[in-house]
């Protein structure tokens, strides 16, 4: 009688077992190795936030993609929009020049969930961040979160799917000690703001080994575009998220394959804690 | 005594009891000084309204903000209001945005804002908002740290508030009627007592709940036109700010 | 045999008006603990949860290791133990101390500050507070809680991490002892007024009794408090519309009225 597998296990089968050769390097990873010579073509990155002001000529190159989520109460449905929008907070664009500065040849995509809506809030980041998942967006910022438990397992579930398709999810932590989805969950990556330092490097940062959170990088009195065409000096771990965003921009566009863990990988080894980390 | 209990009850709920207005705006106080900002807001989410509203104001502007409501799609108080993540904003005069919609009700034009969010319950309820740090330095991750630990406790001093606005309101009522039975009071409850003995707009609100008790009483006949009265009363306003809302 | 069925009837008229009485007491304090207020007020889990926040903030903002809280019983001549960080933690809750001992003691008797620079040369601290939470500061810095000219409590912030405390820490947390004081008497004085209103609905008077009988349904009285408050949101606006509702529904049945 043939004794059937447990499913999964095939991979470890002695037939199928082999010299692991995914995209990591055989030596020490290095930050020339990381994204060395690169500038994030071909990568989508995903800004999810109040929209992009298209105009701010800190955007440069023209955004790829538009979606806006936005409840209609009468419904109850998530409308979604595929037009051009505006940045309603000044936020999005503030994070989408972060992200140029890192991956300056990324295509970005504004998904906009943030808008006058109060109520509908949890129910529209949701549909944005099933859409961008969906579209399989390779990086996907967000620099928000939501408090509400009801949503917990949705986000989670869609962080996963995520993490399993191969697409990085990079959140900001809230600052205060609340729970606060999905920078509370493993397969995200989860960036705070390093406090206050000496100038600014916008590929300073930092691996934690006690998550959440996982990464720290700049995020305090930086100089960002803001919508409406000027330059606002701001502070916050929402802006420290789009650093890493960027960052993995860069890298995936030099090294197409590497899965979401591996990235995690990569940036601890680059992390300017990590000893024997080479510049 | 009774009706006179559900008398005041009535009057908790529709007149703003405000217990903790004071331990509130202590709270708001410590949060200036310890940051060292000339001026400090706190703003409450009216959702029925999608408004930012101000609750209490000390030092910046005063006297202007007070009676101030913001819609919440603009501006830093808004997004931190929209998001829950604290921000602070250095040279806000260069949002040209916030400068029209929010910064032109001013007199005094704040260069830095940092906003903090209050947060119960699963629940975003307001926004802590900070201005201009009085030896003009930025404000630090420090200072992001120490406001939020102070919007923690405004957060549950307003939900204590909330509960304990129509309690109070009935033991209010059942002080006055105590009577002999006041001698048992501490010593802190009984100069209540005397302070609401002598507070006009507290007999003036009483006597207001008090004829609504007495039509509710009446008879069902009346107990019902005024229940149907105010029921669409409240589903004309939810229509029209829906209608108000729409994009 | 007529007279004793009388009596009997009357006695039964009696317990079953004295059964209603306690119905109707019932159904009140019911409808009060459903509108949310009896029974949520009295849960001690805020209440402690802020006071317990004002205290590790000043830690935090002063910059030491440990902090602990004492709330005066003036009867009892004793501390009671309200909050403690650092050290001793859950076991020392509502652990009781005298008035006139230790460091803590002075500074609740005189509503003094004190800054202590090394706790172990001093004779004024009590060596059975450090053995009771098996956490012995070297520094300690004692401020009271002053309430209109009454010493209510001392917070106490313990081992400063940067060096000994100074001026500055003494008014920061002379400071945070006002906010925990405000915290503190709000929550005393609804405590102080829950409990008499529970004593004094069970108390029923013959007289109070026929006022109950006649007592509305208190469920649909709140409801329309509800809505008039969700009307107008701002207190003072849902209290003119209340009394613009209330004058003009008093004048239209002034008007139903059936002529005299």
């Amino acid at each position: 009688m043939k004794v059937s597998l447990p499913a999964w296990s095939d991979k470890f089968s002695a037939e199928n077992l082999s010299l692991v050769s995914d995209g990591l390097p055989e030596g020490p990873i290095t930050r020339e190795w990381a994204w060395g010579n690169t500038s994030g073509r071909g990568i989508r990155v995903g800004i999810l936030d109040s929209g992009i002001d298209g105009h701010h000529p800190a955007v440069g190159k023209e955004i790829s993609g538009w979606a806006s989520f936005y409840l209609d109460r009468a419904s109850g449905e998530v409308v979604r929009s595929m037009e051009v929008h505006d940045d309603s907070f000044g936020h999005g664009t503030a994070c989408a020049d972060v992200v140029r500065r890192l991956a300056p040849e990324a295509d970005l995509v504004s998904i906009k969930v943030l808008g006058s809506n109060l109520r509908g809030r949890a129910v529209e980041f949701l549909a944005g961040l099933d859409w961008a998942i969906q579209e399989g967006l390779d990086v996907i910022n967000l620099s928000l979160g939501t408090t509400n438990s009801d949503y917990y397992a949705k986000f989670h579930r869609l962080t996963e799917e995520a993490y399993f398709r191969g697409i990085c999810i990079v959140t900001a932590v809230n600052n205060m000690p609340i729970v606060s989805y999905p920078s509370m969950y493993s397969s995200a990556f989860s960036v705070a703001c390093v406090p206050d330092r000496e100038g600014y490097d916008p590929f300073e940062f930092y691996y934690s080994s006690s998550p959440p959170p996982e990464f720290g990088a700049s995020g305090v009195g930086i100089d960002l575009a803001w919508a409406g065409g000027n330059t606002l000096s701001v502070t916050g771990n929402s802006f420290a998220a789009p650093h890493i965003a960027g960052l993995l921009a860069r890298i995936r566009s030099k090294h197409r394959d590497l899965t979401p863990f591996q990235l995690k990988t990569v940036l601890r080894a680059t992390a300017l804690n990590t000893s024997g980390a080479e510049l | 005594m009774l009706s006179l209990l559900s008398d005041a009850a009535i009057a908790g709920k529709v007149f703003d009891g405000g217990t903790h207005k004071e331990l509130l705006e202590e709270i708001v106080l410590m949060a200036r000084r310890v940051v060292g900002a000339c001026g400090a807001t706190l703003f409450l989410i009216d959702l029925e309204t999608e408004e930012l509203v101000v609750e209490l104001v000390h030092g910046g502007s005063e006297k202007e903000l007070e009676n101030l409501r913001l819609p919440v799609g603009r501006g830093i108080a808004g997004y931190v209001a929209a998001t829950g993540q604290a921000l602070a904003v250095e040279n806000v005069q260069n949002d040209v945005r916030w400068a029209q919609d929010v910064g032109a009700k001013m007199t005094y034009r704040p260069d830095r804002i940092l906003g903090v969010p209050l947060i119960r319950d699963d629940e975003i309820i307001g926004v802590l908002e900070l201005i201009d740090k009085e030896d003009g330095a930025s404000f630090s991750v420090d200072d992001i740290d120490s406001v939020s630990r102070f919007a923690i406790m405004a957060a549950i001093a307003l939900e204590q508030s909330k509960t304990a606005s129509t309690l109070t309101w009935v033991l209010r009522a059942a002080l006055a009627d105590l009577g002999d039975g006041r001698k048992t009071l501490s010593k802190v409850s009984l100069d209540q007592a005397k302070r609401l003995e002598h507070d006009p707009e507290h007999h003036q609100q009483l006597a207001v709940a008090a004829r609504l008790g007495r039509i509710l009483r009446a008879g069902p006949a009346e107990r019902r036109l005024c229940l149907e009265l105010v029921e669409s009363l409240l589903a004309f306003r939810q229509v029209s700010t829906e209608e108000q809302s729409d994009p | 045999m007529t007279e004793a069925s009388e009596e009997l009837r009357a006695e039964n008229a009696r317990l079953r008006a004295r059964v209603e009485d306690l119905e109707n007491v019932e159904i009140t304090l019911q409808a009060l603990e459903e509108a949310g207020m009896v029974g949520r007020m009295s849960g001690p889990t805020t209440e402690s949860e802020l006071v317990e926040l004002i205290v590790a903030a000043a830690e935090h903002i002063v910059g030491a290791q440990g902090s602990a809280l004492f709330l005066v019983d003036e009867v009892a001549k004793e501390l009671i133990v309200e909050v403690v960080r650092g050290g001793g933690g859950e076991s020392l809750r509502k652990f009781r101390l005298p008035l006139d001992k230790g460091i803590v003691g002075f500074c609740a008797t005189t509503g003094q500050p004190l800054v202590v620079d090394d706790a172990t040369q001093d004779p004024r601290w009590a060596a059975d507070i450090g053995d009771a939470v098996e956490y012995w500061p070297k520094t300690i810095l004692s401020v009271p809680l002053i309430v209109q000219d009454r010493v209510i409590g001392v917070l106490q912030i313990l081992d400063r991490i940067d060096g000994p405390f100074d001026a500055t820490d003494i008014e920061t947390a002379s400071h945070f002892a006002t906010l925990a004081a405000v915290a503190v008497e709000q929550h005393r004085l609804l405590r102080d007024l829950t409990e008499r209103v529970g004593s004094t609905l069970a108390d029923q008077t013959v007289e109070q009794r026929n006022e109950t009988s006649r007592s509305l349904s208190y469920g649909e009285a709140l409801s329309v408090a509800n809505s008039l408050s969700r009307i107008a949101r701002r207190g003072d606006a849902a209290g003119r519309l209340a009394e613009r509702l209330v004058g003009a529904l008093e004048r239209y049945f002034e008007t139903m009225r059936p002529a005299s």
